[in-house]
């Protein structure tokens, strides 16, 4: 039994050696190899890198803002970087790099019910996880006090396995392979072709706000204060949306409501995500905010 | 608690560790550890239900004893058919109550009846299936004078609610696994080193290919209306594949569990994807419970000593059987029933015994009338299995006539994977298997340095589907 117990011992430290080599493999892969989350691509630009603006927030910005049709409307050059499910939490981690990095002197966020999401969205979060190792990233994952993003950080190879669909092996090889992530062409912008469902326009959409800051964008209205940074928020337009976010103006600086701005359901792709026609239509409506 | 889950990953060297060195080597002991883990594993998932598990072994225990002191054939029978009643009892109320009452009300609706929908949520306590045909087949062995009723109840406990093969067999027979819980055991380091190779490779099924295959199963099976028949038919071969790497997976687990403990349950899949007609199939597939049914309906029947007309009606009525067995819907029937029907042709044509060999036995290749009969019972599977994942009949049939359009160009999937990621997958398992065809598993025979094993621990490493765990398919049944 001695030698059975030795050889599954030696199983175990070995296993654990290949999860350390492969933990640092695929790390350094996000770091050196061309981009596949819109966290690899924030990371990777510099202080060369400059835009005249940067969007961030949910998929509700990353579908419904194109940045060509902004450019050729205002002349402004610009990146989207929301992110599907994104929440204030990793907004504030985008909007952190894109300071340190000295991308922009303009971030224009998207908000809306998220606005009562103190905590983060473990679909958008698995971006930012191959970077928990920088200090400065790890703290604001500490400060949220779950033991399982420790867990994440520390166990090797933990995070690829457990979020293998987004930054697994998979997206190792597409690295590896120079597959760089679709939207970087389109500046970040994810198009939709769908139309909402006839069957689901007479339903409404419930929206309810919760009275009290956000405590992640308060911190980052704080950054942006500090380092002389111009910030603009808004809320896309959702369709037979129950209230607005005006709430949201006694918060925010600079708040523009789009929440009601747009009332043919032929251009939604579903009540939160317009489809292409609707965003050649936002962007019209949107484009003098980019032009101030 | 999942044999895929960090629940499982704590509690089993916990239960390792006491029973080999906890137990100061009594059986006494060792037995009782074994039932207060088996009912831990199963209250995880819901107490309520162990009162359903420990009436079927109060109520088979208790049977079997008064069975064996009965003098007339008439009274043993009269118990017998008790214990009948019992457990199918529950089994019919929990499994098939609104299957039954719903197509009754169906039915009599069509002749101009109105009844008020009858049916009741039920939730189906986990692996009822399993242990109520493993106790049934110690009440039957007993009456049949096959195995003397034990007298040890804690033994008996042990051999109803064993946790490795509880919830989802291998469904055992009392005549091989109760004996062990009677007979001393002492800590065997081959077994546990033959288990943990077992259950690495269990978990290589599991993870790596049964979940792989999910993700596509699910999304073309779920979807299927937006997709071309070429996508379609990789859907079901992607289920097909599923189904086995998950059930088979289990298997694997819960065999090499129990090898920990120095207990030997039987062997559940034999390679069944390189069987060259249908019967061969079903001697390699889910092997206990077509030889519980072989032993325990088809010969009562009459087996095959008996007419042929009575032997195909034997035929239908295992398969029927089985598919019913297998869930309340008419889509397990209807797979049922095309089994039977694929097997009809070998039983008049007396060819359903024609290959009991394994394949390419003194070679590296299969004969090519090997090969192709193993693509065609992989293809006539693989058919039969797409009524087994729909819904309804009318869903698998609309999937068929799809698949039958034969627009054969490539298409994107609408999911975050590569396009058809599982074949690369299936391939490697295929190939693994062929070359451990002689084997009870590829992981069977120790390697150098154990370099296989950790080979395969990699592998699921890096392609295991950690972000998409599937519980196991049978656990529904």
């Amino acid at each position: 039994m001695k030698k059975v117990s030795l050889n599954i011992l030696y199983l175990i430290l070995s296993l654990l050696l290949v999860a350390f080599i492969l933990e640092n493999i695929f790390t350094q892969a996000h770091y050196n190899f061309t981009p596949r989350t819109p966290v690899d691509w924030v990371m990777k630009l510099d202080s060369s890198d400059t835009y005249d603006y940067v969007i961030l927030g949910s998929s509700r910005s990353l579908n419904n803002l194109d940045p060509i049709q902004i450019e050729q409307l205002t002349g402004k050059r610009g990146i989207n970087l929301g992110v599907n499910s994104g929440q204030p939490f990793d907004t504030k981690l985008f909007a952190q790099q894109l300071i340190k990095k000295r991308i922009t002197k303009s971030i224009f966020i998207q908000v809306d019910d998220g606005w009562n999401n103190w905590d983060l969205s473990h679909k958008s979060i698995s971006g930012w996880l191959p970077y928990t190792k920088e200090q400065n990233i790890w703290e604001e994952f500490e400060e949220l006090g779950n033991q399982e993003y420790y867990y994440l950080k520390n166990i090797p190879f933990y995070k690829y396995a457990k979020f293998d669909s987004e930054i697994g092996v998979r997206d190792f090889v597409k690295g590896l392979t120079g597959q760089q992530l679709r939207s970087i062409k389109n500046f970040g912008h994810v198009p939709s072709y769908a139309v909402l469902k006839k069957e689901k326009r007479s339903l409404g959409y419930d929206v309810s706000l919760i009275d009290k800051a956000n405590p992640h964008i308060t911190e980052i209205l704080n950054l942006c204060r500090d380092n002389d940074i111009d910030i603009i928020f808004f809320t896309s337009p959702i369709f037979n949306a129950s209230h607005d976010h005006s709430l949201l103006n006694k918060y925010l600086p600079n708040y523009f409501d789009f929440t009601h701005s747009i009332k043919n359901p032929d251009l939604f792709a579903d009540h939160r995500h317009l489809n292409a026609d609707g965003v050649a239509y936002f962007g019209e409506q949107i484009c003098h905010i980019f032009e101030k | 608690m999942l044999f895929n889950s960090f629940d499982f990953a704590i509690f089993l060297p916990i239960v390792f560790l006491l029973y080999w060195y906890g137990t100061k080597g009594k059986v006494s002991y060792q037995n009782i550890l074994i039932v207060a883990a088996s009912y831990i594993f199963y209250g995880w998932w819901d107490w309520r239900f162990l009162s359903l598990m420990l009436i079927s072994t109060c109520v088979d225990y208790f049977i079997a004893l008064a069975i064996a002191k009965q003098e007339s054939q008439k009274s043993k029978k009269s118990l017998l058919l008790l214990s009948i009643l019992v457990n199918i009892g529950m089994l019919g109320f929990f499994k098939y109550f609104n299957f039954f009452t719903d197509n009754f009300i169906e039915a009599f609706s069509f002749f101009g009846y109105q009844f008020e929908p009858l049916s009741i949520s039920i939730v189906l306590p986990v692996g009822i299936s399993f242990y109520t045909f493993q106790t049934l087949s110690y009440t039957i062995d007993v009456y049949r004078g096959k195995l003397p009723p034990t007298k040890n109840f804690i033994a008996f406990a042990a051999f109803v609610s064993f946790f490795p093969q509880l919830v989802a067999g291998p469904i055992e027979r009392a005549t091989n696994l109760l004996p062990q819980f009677l007979a001393k055991r002492k800590i065997n380091p081959e077994q546990v080193a033959l288990g943990l190779r077992q259950i690495v490779w269990g978990l290589f099924k599991k993870i790596v290919v049964a979940d792989n295959c999910a993700r596509y199963a699910n999304e073309i099976f779920n979807n299927y209306e937006n997709y071309n028949s070429l996508t379609l038919g990789l859907g079901a071969i992607a289920f097909a594949f599923q189904i086995y790497g998950d059930f088979s997976g289990y298997s694997d687990i819960a065999i090499g569990t129990s090898r920990l403990f120095n207990f030997q349950l039987m062997r559940n899949f034999n390679y069944p994807y390189f069987s060259r007609d249908i019967a061969e199939f079903w001697r390699r597939w889910h092997i206990s419970l077509s030889t519980w049914f072989r032993d325990y309906v088809y010969i009562p029947l009459g087996g095959s000593k008996v007419s042929k007309a009575k032997v195909i009606r034997n035929i239908f009525i295992i398969f029927l059987v089985s598919g019913f067995w297998h869930g309340a819907n008419w889509t397990f029937i209807f797979w049922g029933l095309l089994n039977a029907l694929f097997f009809l042709p070998l039983i008049i044509s007396n060819r359903n015994r024609k290959h009991l060999d394994i394949i390419a036995e003194n070679g590296v290749f299969p004969k090519v009338k090997h090969f192709i009969g193993m693509l065609l019972t992989f293809s006539l599977t693989t058919f039969a299995w797409i009524f087994f994942r729909a819904n309804t009949i009318s869903e698998a049939i609309h999937y068929i006539q799809k698949i039958l359009h034969f627009d054969l160009s490539i298409e994107r999937i609408n999911m975050n994977r590569f396009p058809f990621e599982f074949i690369p997958i299936v391939l490697l398992l295929i190939v693994l298997e062929w070359y451990a065809r002689k084997q009870e598993f590829p992981l069977y025979k120790k390697s150098k340095y154990h370099v296989k094993t950790f080979a395969i621990c990699v592998l699921i490493l890096l392609l295991g589907s950690f972000s998409n765990i599937e519980d196991f398919i049978y656990f529904q049944f």
